[in-house]
Formats: C-alpha cells, sequence, structure tokens
C-alpha cells in the first residue's frame, strides 16, 4: 500500500516535460530509495491521463483502455511514496479528479497534489506555439482573443484555462485536501539559474537533487516568431493532405524539434502591449488569490508576476526576410530528411531483393517443382485434384502453400 | 451559511426536482424561489455540472422516455457521469450576487443557454456507459440457412445501399460470395456516396466530422476509396470476366436492388433508403469514449449489433455537401460519368445520375442542435435495453 502519493497535474509549459523525462530514466534509483514511478513506457502517465478524462489524441488513446486503472493499481502497490504526473491532468473535472483520488488512495494514503506554474506572459504565446506544433492553424490575433473573451466558447479557450487557470486548478484538484498537501512549483522568471526549477521540484518530490543530474535531460527549445510563422503557414498546406503518423514524424520532429528550434534566430514570441497589461492584471488578481489560499508555495508566488514586456513582434506580419529565411531553412531540413528517408527506401528495397532471391533459390529444388506442377493441375483435373487432396490430408497440415 | 454552501444546497435541491421529473429551468426553479432544504439530493460529492443538469431537464419532457423512479435512476446515471474529452469545465450556474468581476473558473451560464456541444458532451458521456453493458450481450445469429447452390453475389461501392440490398437479396435465397459471384458496384448520386462513406467510416470508428471528409477528398481532388465507382470496377473487370462485373447507378435503394434483381433474375420488393447523418454526427463522438472504455474490437461488436436498433428512428433526410464543395462535387461526378460511360463493365442505370444536382434546402452538414435532440431519443432507447437487460 502507497504510504505517500504525489500527483503532480502540470501546467503545461512548466519543465513537466524535464521532470518526467527525468523520473522516468532514474526508475531504478528511485526504486531503491523507496520511491515509485510506475511506467513501462514513458507515455504511460500521459496514455492513463487519457483514459481517466477520456480524452481522444489522434488515435492515441486506442493505447491508452484501461490505463489510468493500471496506473492506479500500480501506484497502491507501491510500498512508500509513489509519483504521477501529467500536464494535462490539470483539466480535470472536479468528478474525474473525485474518481483520480479515490482509486490512488488505499486507506490512509498521504495525497499530495503539485501544480508547477508560470507567469501568464510566457504562458500565453507558449500554448499558442505548442498548438501550432499540433496542427492548427489559428493565427496568434484569433487565438488572443479567444482567450479574452469571456465565455470561454471559442477555439482552444476552454483548454488553455483548463490547464492554465492556476487558482482553478488548484481549487479542482486540492479542495479535498488539507492545505499543507496542495503544492505550488513557481517557475523562476527568465535568467535564472538552470537548475533552480529542479530544487524546487525536487523539494516537493522529497528526492536529493544533487543525486539526479540534468545533463542528459532533454529540454524543449521554443520557435522563434518567424518560424513558428513558418510551421503555422505549413500547416494550412499539408493539413488535409498529411496524415497525422506523418505530421508527428516529419514536421513535429525533424522540422520542429530537430531543426528549427534548434537553430532559433528570430525574435522570440512575445504578447502585444494590451494583452500585457489584462494578462499582468488577471496575474496579480491570481497571486492574491493564492497567497489568501494557504497553499505550500515553492518558489516565490512572485514568479507568476510577468517580468518586463519583452518587444512586441507579430508572428502574423512576420518581417518578410526573416520569414524567408526561415522558409528555406525548413525546405533545407525537409530536403535532408527525404534523402534520409530515401536512403532507407533503397537500403529496404535491396533487402528485399535478397530475400526474393533466397525465396528463388528455395523453389528451384525439383521436389518443389513437381509441387507446383501438381497444384496447376487440380486446377483442371479431378483426378489430380483428389491426388493434391490426399496429399495434404496424409502431410497433416491445411496449408495450401504447395 | 455560507453563499457556497447556500448555492450547492440550491443545486442539488435544483437537481433533485428534475430527478423527479421536472422541466422546470434553473431561471424558473430560482424564480419560485423553490426551498432549498426540501427535496435536496443527497451527496457529499462533487455538484453535477451544467450540461448534465440540462441534459436531465431535456430527457424529463420526452414522451417517449422513462417515468418515475426509473427516470430518476436514468437522472443518477447522467448526474453521476463527467463529461468526455475536450470543453468548459465544470460550468457553475449564475447565481445571484456572485461577483463576476475577477472571476475564478468557467464562467457561470445559464443550463438551457449552454451550447448544443456541451450537452452533447454530456449526453456522449452517458451513451457510453450505456453501449459499454452492451458489449457483453451476444450477437445475434443469422438463421438464414446456407444454400451453396443459389446464385452467388457480391456488393460493392454505396455502403448503406450495400447493406439493404445486401439483405433483401439473402431474404431472398441468394448467396453472398462464392467462386462464381456476380459483382455490383452499386452507385448514385456523389453527395449519397459521400454520405454512405461517412456512415460507413464512422462505424468502422473514425472520429471524422462531415466537412473535414469533404474538405480532404476536395484538396486531394480524389474522392474517398470505396465509393471510386470508376476504379472499382475497373479493377474488378481487369481481375475477373468483365462480364460478371455490373455498375448499378440509380437513385435510390429500391431502385438499385430492382437493377440488381433483374440481372440475377430474382424479383425485387420494397426496401427503404436509410439517411442517418445525425447518427453518424452522434456516433463519431462516441466512437474515441467507447474505445476508451471498452477497446476497440468490444468497440465494433456493440457498434454492429446493438448501434442500429440504438440509433435508428432516423427522419432526417439526405445531406448536401457543405457550402463551397458543391464546385468540386459537380465536376468530380461529371468525371465519374465519363469514365463509368467507357469501362469494361455492363453500366445499368444513368451513369449520369453520379453527377450532384442542386438541391435548395437540403442540409450541408449535421446541425449540433438536431443531433442533440436525436441524441435525447438514442439515450432513451439505450437505457430501455439496459433496463431490460437488468430485469
Amino acid at each position: 500500500m502507497a504510504r505517500r502519493v504525489i500527483v503532480h497535474v502540470g501546467a503545461p509549459k512548466t519543465g513537466t516535460s524535464f521532470v518526467q523525462d527525468l523520473l522516468f530514466g532514474a526508475r531504478d534509483r528511485l526504486t531503491e530509495q523507496g520511491i515509485c514511478y510506475p511506467a513501462d513506457r514513458f507515455d504511460a502517465h500521459f496514455l492513463a491521463a487519457l483514459d481517466l478524462m477520456q480524452l481522444s489524441w489522434g488515435g492515441l488513446e486506442r493505447e491508452a483502455v484501461g490505463a489510468w486503472d493500471r496506473l492506479a493499481a500500480q501506484v497502491r502497490a507501491c510500498p512508500d511514496t509513489a509519483i504521477v504526473s501529467h500536464e494535462i491532468l490539470a483539466t480535470a473535472s472536479r468528478a474525474q479528479v473525485a474518481r483520480a483520488l479515490a482509486s490512488l488512495d488505499d486507506g490512509g494514503t498521504e495525497i499530495h497534489v503539485v501544480l508547477s506554474a508560470r507567469d501568464l506572459v510566457r504562458q500565453i504565446p507558449a500554448e499558442w506555439q505548442e498548438n501550432v506544433k499540433h496542427r492548427r492553424t489559428t493565427s496568434y490575433a484569433d487565438f488572443l482573443a479567444h482567450l479574452q473573451d469571456p465565455s470561454r466558447q471559442q477555439g482552444v479557450a476552454a483548454w488553455f484555462w483548463g490547464v492554465q487557470e492556476v487558482p482553478d486548478i488548484l481549487d479542482r484538484w486540492g479542495s479535498t485536501l488539507p492545505r499543507e498537501r496542495v503544492h505550488l512549483v513557481t517557475v523562476p522568471p527568465a535568467g535564472a539559474p538552470r537548475d533552480l526549477l529542479w530544487q524546487r521540484f525536487s523539494r516537493v518530490l522529497g528526492l536529493d537533487p544533487a543525486e539526479f543530474p540534468l545533463d542528459d535531460v532533454r529540454t524543449n527549445p521554443s520557435l522563434g516568431v518567424a518560424e513558428v510563422a513558418v510551421v503555422r503557414r505549413l500547416n494550412e498546406q499539408v493539413n488535409e493532405v498529411v496524415p497525422n503518423h506523418h505530421y508527428r514524424a516529419i514536421v513535429r520532429e525533424a522540422l520542429v524539434h530537430q531543426s528549427l528550434s534548434a537553430d532559433r534566430r528570430s525574435a522570440r514570441l512575445s504578447v502585444p502591449p494590451d494583452v500585457w497589461e489584462w494578462a499582468a492584471q488577471l496575474s496579480r488578481q491570481w497571486v492574491t488569490e493564492l497567497a489568501l489560499r494557504g497553499y505550500d508555495v515553492v518558489g516565490d508566488l512572485d514568479d507568476l508576476l510577468p517580468a518586463e514586456a519583452l518587444p512586441w513582434v507579430d508572428p502574423d506580419a512576420p518581417a518578410i526576410e526573416e520569414f524567408a529565411d526561415a522558409a528555406v531553412r525548413a525546405l533545407t531540413a525537409l530536403t535532408v530528411e527525404a534523402a534520409r528517408l530515401r536512403d532507407r527506401e533503397v537500403e529496404l528495397q535491396r533487402d528485399i531483393e535478397e530475400l526474393i532471391e533466397k525465396l528463388d533459390r528455395a523453389h528451384s529444388t525439383p521436389i518443389y517443382k513437381a509441387k507446383e506442377r501438381l497444384v496447376a493441375r487440380a486446377g483442371t483435373s479431378t483426378v489430380a485434384a483428389r491426388g493434391l487432396a490426399v496429399y495434404r490430408r496424409l502431410r497433416g497440415r491445411n496449408s495450401r502453400s504447395t | 451559511m455560507s453563499r457556497s454552501d447556500e448555492y450547492a444546497d440550491r443545486v442539488r435541491a435544483w437537481a433533485a426536482h428534475l430527478r423527479a421529473g421536472s422541466t422546470q429551468t434553473w431561471t424558473e426553479f430560482l424564480d419560485e424561489a423553490a426551498d432549498a432544504s426540501t427535496g435536496a439530493a443527497a451527496g457529499d460529492g462533487p455538484l453535477p455540472g451544467a450540461a448534465q443538469l440540462e441534459l436531465v431537464r431535456r430527457l424529463a419532457g420526452r414522451p417517449d422516455g422513462p417515468t418515475g423512479a426509473d427516470f430518476a435512476r436514468l437522472a443518477d446515471l447522467v448526474l453521476g457521469t463527467a463529461g468526455p474529452g475536450r470543453g468548459l469545465v465544470d460550468v457553475p450556474l449564475p447565481w445571484p450576487g456572485r461577483p463576476d468581476d475577477g472571476h475564478i473558473g468557467t464562467p457561470p451560464v445559464a443550463p438551457e443557454e449552454l451550447p448544443a456541444e456541451e450537452v452533447l458532451r454530456a449526453a456522449t458521456g452517458t451513451l457510453v456507459r450505456l453501449l459499454a453493458a452492451e458489449a457483453d450481450t451476444p450477437p445475434p445469429r443469422d438463421t438464414r440457412p446456407w444454400r451453396p447452390w443459389r446464385r452467388g453475389f457480391t456488393l460493392l461501392g454505396a455502403p448503406t445501399t450495400a447493406d439493404l440490398v445486401r439483405g433483401a437479396l439473402l431474404d431472398r435465397g441468394l448467396r453472398e460470395g462464392g467462386t462464381r459471384t456476380t459483382y455490383f458496384v452499386l452507385g448514385g448520386p456523389l453527395e449519397e456516396l459521400m454520405a454512405q462513406r461517412w456512415s460507413a467510416r464512422v462505424r468502422a470508428g473514425a472520429g471524422l466530422r462531415w466537412q473535414r471528409m469533404w474538405r480532404i477528398a476536395a484538396t486531394n481532388d480524389r474522392v474517398p476509396p470505396g465509393i471510386a465507382l470508376p476504379t472499382i470496377a475497373a479493377h474488378l473487370a481487369e481481375e475477373f470476366t468483365p462480364a460478371r462485373v455490373h455498375v448499378v447507378v440509380a437513385p435510390d435503394a429500391a431502385s438499385t436492388l430492382a437493377l440488381v434483381g433483374e440481372v440475377l433474375g430474382v424479383a425485387a420488393g420494397p426496401v427503404d433508403d436509410r439517411h442517418d447523418p445525425l447518427s453518424t454526427d452522434l456516433l463519431r463522438r462516441v466512437n474515441p469514449v467507447l474505445t476508451l472504455a471498452i477497446g476497440e474490437e468490444a468497440r465494433r461488436r456493440v457498434v454492429r449489433h446493438a448501434w442500429p436498433q440504438i440509433a435508428s428512428g432516423e427522419d432526417s433526410g439526405p445531406l448536401g455537401a457543405p457550402a463551397g464543395r458543391l464546385g468540386w462535387a459537380v465536376r468530380t461526378g461529371e468525371r465519374m460519368a465519363v469514365q463509368l460511360g467507357g469501362g469494361r463493365y455492363a453500366v445499368h442505370g444513368d451513369p449520369a445520375l453520379v453527377v450532384p444536382t442542386r438541391r435548395p434546402g437540403v442540409r450541408r452538414a449535421p446541425d449540433p442542435d438536431d443531433v442533440l435532440a436525436h441524441a435525447l431519443g438514442v439515450l432513451g432507447r439505450a437505457w430501455r435495453r439496459s433496463a431490460e437487460r437488468d430485469s
């Protein structure tokens, strides 16, 4: 029975992938310390979250059947501490939260909820960029307008607020828990030491940060204004002609992650001045509200207030030279990828030819040829057909190969 | 008592009122200042959301729905089922005195004013729970005698028409398949072919929207392979004797059956067309959630055996090409008609029928309000089956 369960519920774009990568890679070491991170594949907790919230995700949900109950059973079987982590859990409804917490509790289990949060002014462009990487074509102007619409009924607004509205997420996940078991980890401002966020996570997860070096953990670098504009325009062209699995491999992985993100040359995404004002005002309200709640804050609530505004560059109307440069780099990356795949195709073709040759050699024996003649005759001759049937009965196999 | 406790009590009281069969809206309920302390639904759990409450209210108003204790059990199921997938999170109800400025969480919406999509999410969640129980029901056995000496047929092309014609031919004692089978490629107006193909793809598990299917087809300038009549017919003629391949182009299932019957030498009887855009649009929402609940194989079984009975009774008429796609449909239809006319196979009926015509008033996409209205009947039937199974 797990004595303590730590449920890290998000939010997206707050270093969650980095934490999950680290925990997944260090499962054995964690087990030695009495901490379970129950996962047989890196996205096990993502699949469990899809199952819990009955979310479709481009067909991946087919791999998620029963995933939450399996994860909950593994958690309950942990002898001491168990950690569950996925950022889309942030958007769970109260009913889904109730089901999740009940399934993790084996009677007397101490459940802790952790939410990592970053200031809204950095989260808004990061979420739009993430949307673009997931095939969306919504312009930045429309995206911002949807977020500011109080009804939340346009575009991805319901999803955005579901995973980013810090006080509401903590209320949904934490309203039935003692406040000291609800932990808010704030993401340090830009320019802070690289390991500061990990130190904060470590504290709440009960780990010694020195024991888990950050060298091998992948980072998720962002696209610049021109690069994201190119991907959005590309989406408009390929959405109806390239299926999801190819998009994931070619656009998201080869183009975005391996090329454009790794070589950002244009300005960082930001928000226009009026949106900065609106987001700053909202952030101040959140911080005031959170200060009243008495949660365990790991870091500083002021981290959730936006820093000085970055220069505003509109990704819906990028500088033509920068856009062209990013487009040429994209074309280059995709040409290189096409060449790599072409090499692979040639290699596979060679493998096939070798196999055909081997097969031909196996089929050129006199016995095989005699069998072939018999099968052919069986199509026109009743006697040959009967003979073939007798042969197959004697052989004792229902193969029609010869 | 705090304002939030008072709110919770009033919401539970309205839920209890609805559970008893009331169709009163939240606004009317508040106006009448119903006594919050009477009839409040028990429960310390999360409050039901606006979508679940509105779904119960709409189900209560149906003349063909359950009543009394039976309805209360259905209401409990709805109120206890989270809306699956993406959408507004825990929509609260409007409450006098609640501050609007700086409000945290999803803004309140009067349940009767919720978008149909939100109530459909709640309906989908409930329907999936009822359908999941169907997975254990054994499929009906085909009681038709096996007659291998009878003439064989194989139907391709328009999927719904093929289903209807197949049923009629099997009832007349013919057999499907066999080595000497006669191939029929069934066609009709392109918009109807697309609607039938959409229905078939969704039954096979796709979560595809009607508009998206057209967008993909038009962008690629290619009709889906299952209804590419000239390609299918040409392939069959190449693979087998052209004399065994017949393309049948007719405006409806009855005319198709008559033409197929002529070729096979059997008398055709009446057969009704089937249009199911609302069921299809509902099923595309149900599919991913049902797959998550019971797995893909069980989902296929449920959709094959239980869904047709649960989702029947739709009287919605045909679907037309979405706005802006008719031009492509006409050009494509004309191309198909020419190709069919020049093939090495027999064509029965007029190939020009494939070309869509302008049909004012025909719906261009399933309207979410209509899908929701249909979903209420589907939920009622699924609930009845569940009650019969349990009794």
